[in-house]
């Protein structure tokens, strides 16, 4: 084993409070995204409504071809939409990845730490609380 | 009082002799199948610490493990299941979750859902393993870093008694929820189901006094019998039986010090028959 250095309560304190920034950013840009899909969904659904609404009323060629525009477009901008909100998941869970590796290493060590610097049992608590508020796999 | 710790040793006993006993067309009391459609009834719980072999037993019991070629897994959420187990007298229905071991909001979440609420279990499966823990994160697992051990069995031997101290602590911590008034009210049985035992098969008896109190004093018996003074907290049945659900050899990390598996495979069926048995008379 490549053992290196032991850890130390500092470390451990440095690496939460930076995984805490990254699950905080990264709940938030979620939320965002699925804000944005429900939105680009329900716009798409709007948009296609009112197309069948001009092609019912304006049953004619430029009727038509109005809301076939509109339906195309609709549906064209749903795509590209949902392919960035799936391109922003992805890399949500590239930063989470990264994070949980980093949780986990706190998990499996801060116990010898804790014995090591005869932390208070109050402050163990605190850790494994703030350990436990992270994820077992990026999701 | 002391008599049930006498009868768990009787009982760890006759699951070690069943090994020498067993005959390939010996079989189990009990059948575990799958329930994809109907209700489950009787909720069962499967608890432990990360890697020490929950999963693996559960899939053991549903025979979904086949001894050969058994990939470990690290299961990032809880697990439920729905069992169908039949015996001769018994057929029930029973609806198993296996709580993750990782502090983590999916085993806040599922600890929540079993034992502070009305689903409180009937029964629950808690797994040791002597402190032969699969280490998920492999070489890098944080522990093993700090404990940076030689790759000899006295290194080996640091690394599991740390986890066994890790264990005891993880015990105790159930030990906190089977005081839950839901969980007392409902609670009818308790095994202790020590996985991997392949693994230590050359020294049962200390695994066996480590586990069950009556003769050396250890930490997991002070855990025990502070459940059973008191408050008692303890469920009227509780069983610590012997279990390997697929042997084979040990290894922390790669380079490490490897612990082989001293049972075959119709050993181990021997053991989870006799786990077949033990669940059939608690149910």
């Amino acid at each position: 084993m490549s053992g290196g250095p032991r850890a130390t309560g500092a470390e451990i304190e440095r690496a939460l409070a930076e995984a805490e920034a990254v699950l905080a950013e990264t709940t938030r840009r979620r939320t965002r995204l699925s804000v944005a899909a429900s939105l680009l969904c329900l716009g798409t659904a709007v948009v296609l409504l009112a197309a069948v609404a001009i092609a019912v009323r304006l049953p004619h060629a430029a009727g038509i071809a109005i809301a076939l525009l509109a339906a195309g477009g609709a549906l064209a901008g749903l795509s590209t939409g949902l392919r960035r909100v799936a391109a922003g998941r992805r890399e949500i869970r590239e930063r989470e990845r990264a994070m949980v590796t980093a949780v986990n290493y706190v998990r499996e060590v801060y116990p010898l730490v804790a014995a090591r610097e005869s932390w208070t049992g109050p402050d163990r608590e605190a850790v494994r609380a703030r350990v436990a508020r992270f994820p077992i796999a990026a999701r | 009082m002391g008599s049930l710790w006498d009868e768990a040793r009787d009982t760890w006993d006759r699951a070690v002799s069943s090994v020498d006993q067993h005959r390939d067309w010996s079989r189990p009391s009990l059948r575990a199948r799958r329930l994809w459609l109907r209700r489950a009834n009787v909720p069962i719980v499967v608890t432990g610490r990360p890697g020490a072999g929950k999963t693996a037993l559960f899939e053991a019991l549903t025979d979904r493990v086949s001894g050969l070629g058994y990939t470990t897994r690290v299961s990032a959420d809880w697990e439920r299941h729905r069992v169908l187990l039949r015996g001769e007298a018994t057929s029930v229905r029973a609806a198993f979750l296996v709580v993750p071991g990782q502090d983590s909001p999916e085993r806040t979440r599922s600890v929540a859902r079993t034992f502070k609420n009305r689903a409180a279990p009937v029964g629950v499966i808690h797994v040791v393993c002597s402190g032969f823990n699969e280490l998920w994160s492999g070489p890098a697992d944080g522990a093993l870093r700090d404990l940076d051990p030689a790759p000899t069995r006295e290194g080996n031997e640091r690394v599991r008694r740390y986890l066994l101290d890790l264990e005891v602590q993880d015990f105790a911590e159930l030990g906190q929820l089977l005081r839950e008034p839901a969980v007392r009210r409902r609670l009818r049985w308790l095994i202790i189901a020590v996985a991997k035992i392949d693994l230590v098969w050359d020294e049962l008896g200390e695994v066996r006094d480590h586990y069950i109190p009556g003769g050396v004093s250890s930490p997991f018996h002070r855990v025990l019998d502070g459940l059973r003074s008191g408050e008692r907290s303890l469920p009227p049945r509780i069983a610590i039986v012997p279990f390997s659900g697929h042997p084979e050899a040990h290894q922390y990390a790669p380079g490490l010090y490897r612990t082989p598996s001293r049972l075959d495979g119709n050993q181990a069926t021997a053991l989870r028959d006799n786990f077949y048995d033990v669940l059939g008379r608690m149910l």
